[in-house]
């Protein structure tokens, strides 16, 4: 399988007064395309410092990460901005949704900056929401708006989909119905998907979990069988 | 607090220079109206200032006699008073002098004279004592001589002091002036035993002043006055509030408090709307904070107060800084007016009374402010406050009907039209200030515009001649016209007779000058709107468009003409046109027809001329001989002193500009970083769907030039008013704006607009430039 994100050594250390927190500390980890991967771990073990290195929203302190060939370690802040809107699609825990746009609206603004969209209607289509496509966020669901970000995140077509707590939010069967559009994703467009959270229930329907801990990736663990995505439960 | 204060500094800051600038302009206006009318008060009632004046032509001192006899008339005084022209070596300006007598042996003379400097005049001594502006403006001194003209012999007066009357706080040689030329007119003081000696009119006075008993009015003595000064020639009666120089020291004064009143509430106002629009947004950002503060016992209560205590800090910062700028500032006003007005000891001093009621004013305001933008606490439960706030409403737009439009909108542009309405009462504002901004922007300009010209076309179209000499009686013509034009270099001379009249149509009085000018003049064109020529016609009056107006009258009306120029009763005259004239107001008339309607023949008071740059000097020497020759006026000499003015007033119009304009610049600014601020997390979550700076700034420009637009538009009418009320406060009797606003001054306005949302902008896109996309988006976990 091809290596879709590479890191070595990847640090992030942050001066707080006269200490220096090493948030993530010399991580090494390879993601492949197509891969369903779950970063675990408890608060302050380094999860949303990795997604942000990820994501492409901050820089490490010291060690290399690869999207593919191109470095993001030492990228220029509009090779930063070019690589979010093409490569990776965002899926928050509070969905961050544009509050004055309706549903549509909301993945419309997405795929006008894309290089290469999806169709937006069939985004719609496939997260159930196509009724809905008039609503404002304000009158949608938790579950809703949350399938909205995702179908927002989705529609620019990018190669890693990264969600940070997609489901904190959300009550157990709504949280369901979330991880069965990210897996349908992920399978029906070869597409990797990365979930940061601290619900090791979810860990079950992924290929691979990290596990993480002071900074550090403790274990990689290997699932040969992910559990589909209606058996899981917390 | 300190550190939430910190936090949005800028915001916070900007809202205390708004409050300082009202308090600023409050305690500096009050301080000098205090100041002023403290010193003025004390002159005139120190210095004896009379209730009325009278001119007559000559009239004999013992004459005084029958006008104390006058009921009503509490006490009286006569004087000389006669203008000359002053001959400094070396200087081609015309200088005037008013000399005033002094009767030395008067006890508790009415107008009495300060003298701040120098010795007492002594009878018989050809001493005088000049206005203090002109002592200074001339850097005269003790012992100088100077040399003055009287009929037309050159007499040496010595100066030994600087002093000043009531009368003469404020001089200018007559209305039409405008503004004092110190260096040009003044005053001087002289022994009436030699300035009778001096003009060869021995027992005789041309001013009357008088004290008015308390019991009776001006009115009531006016006409007796009128009928026992008849014979004499009387020319004018005028009641102390119409005295020149009264007339504009109280009016100013006047003006100074009407603006310490309105201008700070504007002011104040701006700055409340601010500070509750900060500690709205302040209260919902803090709810958390709120509901845990709550659920550990504090009351409701104490928490408003904690938020009202921001603004209530805000308030003093501001207060105290506007009352120390204040003060500064009414420093510097008090030295401008010194240099304006003698007054003996006017000067600036503090009133802690001012002080404290500007900081109390400036407390109850933000206080409002404050307990308007904080009371949100009060409905919060602590459990709710607890929660994030419910999301945003997002709604449709009315203008989403409007199909063309809107979907001719990129998704951007949508979110930024929608943010407009969903924060209607900050769109407003904001729109406000542009339209502020703009409209006084625009107004200045054009007035600016305006002011040039109708100074400079009056000179281009109208008033052609190079020299007006004017002489005192008004005279034969032709012999005078027949000897000026034979002095060489002189191509062209006309005659004009300028008559003071009350013109009366119904029951509408106004007093004015008609000018009797030649038929098809060519050195003074009467024009219309477009400056063509208008023909004088025969048996008709040309009225200024400012005096049919104030008379009410209309074409063919028949107006009655009153004057002291004739032994004619009963006089009319047909109004024939009516033009539009800006500098002055008067009537126009064939020369030969004023003087038929008047029973005269061939009298003139001035005569035109035509001449060559060069030739000036000589015909002005030649003219310093002759007696009957008042004064001389140079066109080049008067266009340079419009200039002056000018250049005058719009240093205060752009003064004034400014202000404005900071104060819409702090609107726009805090506007829009208020909108920033509320919606950082949209924007952050914009920036990482990978949008770049540039397009996130696109969101919130397109909301500024949305709403940009908007306030322009509102600003256009606006303009008109401010440009009305601008006109309004610089007419005169004797200037008259035209309402027109050349579109030009549109772009201009437009231009400085942009420039201001421009710069008020660039913070918020270094704002946008260090959003931290992990902060913001970390912030609900």
């Amino acid at each position: 399988m091809n290596i879709i994100l590479k890191a070595t050594n990847l640090s992030k250390f942050y001066q707080m007064g006269e200490v220096q927190v090493k948030a993530l500390n010399e991580v090494d980890f390879e993601i492949y395309q197509g891969e369903f991967v779950v970063v675990l771990g408890p608060s302050g073990s380094g999860k949303s410092t990795m997604l942000n290195m990820i994501g492409g929203m901050d820089k490490a302190t010291k060690g290399e990460i690869f999207y593919k060939d191109k470095p993001l370690h030492n990228a220029t802040e509009k090779q930063l901005t070019q690589y979010r809107r093409n490569a990776v699609g965002f899926v928050f825990q509070f969905y961050n949704l544009m509050p004055n746009l309706t549903a549509l609206e909301n993945i419309k603004l997405s795929v006008e900056i894309a290089n290469n969209p999806l169709d937006t209607n069939m985004v719609m289509d496939e997260v159930g929401l196509l009724d809905r496509a008039d609503h404002f966020p304000s009158q949608l669901s938790g579950g809703q708006q949350q399938r909205v970000a995702i179908a927002r995140a989705v529609a620019k077509n990018p190669d890693i989909l990264l969600c940070d707590e997609p489901t904190g939010a959300l009550d157990t069967s709504t949280g369901i119905q979330v991880l069965k559009v990210l897996k349908n994703f992920n399978q029906k467009h070869r597409k990797t998907v990365i979930i940061i959270t601290h619900n090791s229930s979810i860990s079950k329907m992924a290929d691979r979990v990290f596990h993480m801990h002071d900074g550090k990736i403790d274990k990689i663990e290997i699932i040969d069988t992910p559990m589909p995505p209606e058996e899981v439960e917390w | 607090m300190l550190r939430d204060l910190l936090k949005n500094k800028v915001a916070y800051l900007a809202c205390s220079v708004i409050i300082a600038i009202g308090l600023m302009i409050f305690v500096s206006m009050e301080n000098t109206y205090i100041n002023l009318s403290k010193s003025m008060n004390y002159f005139y009632s120190e210095y004896n200032f009379a209730d009325g004046f009278a001119t007559v032509e000559s009239m004999p001192l013992n004459y005084l006699r029958v006008i104390t006899d006058i009921p009503g008339i509490e006490q009286v005084s006569g004087k000389l008073v006669k203008d000359v022209r002053v001959l400094f070596p070396d200087r081609e300006d015309n200088v005037y002098l008013r000399l005033v007598s002094v009767d030395l042996d008067e006890k508790e003379r009415l107008n009495d004279i300060w003298r701040m400097e120098g010795t007492d005049l002594e009878q018989g001594k050809r001493n005088i004592w000049t206005g203090i502006k002109f002592y200074d403006a001339n850097e005269l001194s003790y012992g100088d001589s100077i040399n003055v003209i009287i009929n037309g012999k050159l007499i040496e007066l010595n100066v030994i002091g600087k002093a000043q009357s009531p009368e003469h706080v404020y001089v200018m040689k007559d209305i039409a002036d405008f503004y004092p030329s110190e260096k040009e007119f003044g005053v001087a003081y002289i022994p009436y035993d030699v300035m009778e000696t001096l003009f060869d009119c021995n027992g005789i006075i041309n001013e009357i002043s008088f004290k008015v008993d308390s019991s009776y009015s001006f009115e009531d003595i006016k006409n007796n006055l009128e009928s026992k000064l008849k014979k004499y020639n009387i020319s004018n009666v005028v009641e102390r509030k119409d005295q020149l120089s009264n007339f504009m020291l109280s009016e100013e004064i006047a003006q100074i408090e009407k603006m310490s009143s309105s201008i700070p509430i504007l002011f104040l106002i701006i700055a409340a709307i601010i500070l509750w629009i900060m500690l709205k947004r302040m209260v919902e950002h803090q709810r958390m904070q709120i509901g845990t503060l709550k659920a550990s016992g504090y009351s409701s209560f104490q928490i408003l107060m904690h938020y009202v205590s921001y603004s209530v800090v805000i308030g003093i910062i501001g207060g105290i800084a506007g009352g120390i700028l204040g003060f500064v500032i009414s420093d510097v006003m008090i030295m401008m007016y010194q240099d304006i007005y003698t007054l003996p000891n006017l000067e600036s001093e503090i009133s802690v009374f001012y002080f404290l009621m500007g900081i109390l004013i400036s407390v109850i305001f933000s206080s409002i402010a404050g307990v308007l933008g904080a009371r949100g606490v009060l409905k919060l439960e602590p459990a709710e406050s607890m929660r994030p706030p419910a999301p945003v409403s997002g709604k449709k737009v009315l203008l989403e009907n409007v199909k063309m439009f809107w979907n001719a909108l990129t998704v951007q542009g949508k979110m930024a039209v929608r943010n407009i309405f969903r924060s209607k009462g900050r769109s407003l504002f904001t729109c406000i200030g542009i339209a502020f901004s703009f409209s006084l922007m625009a107004a200045l300009f054009s007035f600016v515009n305006m002011f040039d010209v109708i100074i400079m076309d009056n000179f281009k179209y109208v008033q052609k001649y190079d020299m007006k000499v004017t002489f005192f009686p008004p005279q034969n013509a032709t012999p005078i016209i027949r000897e000026l034009g034979a002095i060489s270099d002189v191509s062209l001379t006309e005659p004009m007779w300028e008559v003071p009249v009350t013109l009366t149509n119904a029951h509408r009085k106004s007093d004015t000058i008609v000018l009797g000018l030649k038929n098809n003049s060519d050195l003074y064109h009467v024009v219309d709107e477009k400056k063509h020529r208008v023909e004088l016609l025969k048996g008709g009056i040309i009225l200024a468009e400012p005096l049919a107006k104030k008379l009410n009258a209309k074409i063919g009306d028949i107006l009655d003409v009153d004057t002291l120029f004739t032994q004619k009763e009963d006089l009319q005259i047909r109004v024939a046109n009516i033009v539009p004239q800006y500098i002055g107001s008067n009537g126009f008339m064939v020369l030969e027809d004023l003087n038929v309607l008047l029973g005269h023949r061939d009298i003139a008071s001035s005569v035109l001329l035509r001449l060559p740059n060069e030739s000036v000097r000589e015909i002005k020497n030649t003219l310093n001989k002759c007696k009957i020759v008042t004064s001389i006026e140079e066109i080049e000499q008067t266009k340079e002193k419009y200039k002056d003015l000018m250049e005058q007033a719009i240093v205060m119009l752009y003064a004034m500009a400014l202000m404005a304009v900071l104060t819409g610049f702090a609107i726009i600014y805090n506007s829009g970083l208020i909108s920033f601020s509320e919606r950082e997390r949209e924007l952050a979550s914009l920036r990482v769907m990978g949008m770049s700076n540039g397009e996130v700034m696109e969101v919130l420009s397109f909301e500024q030039i949305f709403l940009g637009v908007i306030g322009i538009i509102i600003g256009i009418p606006l303009t008109y008013s401010y440009n009305y009320i601008l006109a309004e406060s610089f007419e005169t009797d004797f200037y008259n704006f035209p309402m027109a606003v050349d579109p030009e001054v549109f772009l201009y306005a437009l231009a400085g607009t942009g420039i201001a949302i421009f710069l008020a902008y660039l913070s918020i896109i270094k704002r946008i430039k260090k959003l931290s996309m992990v902060d913001v988006l970390k912030e609900r976990e």
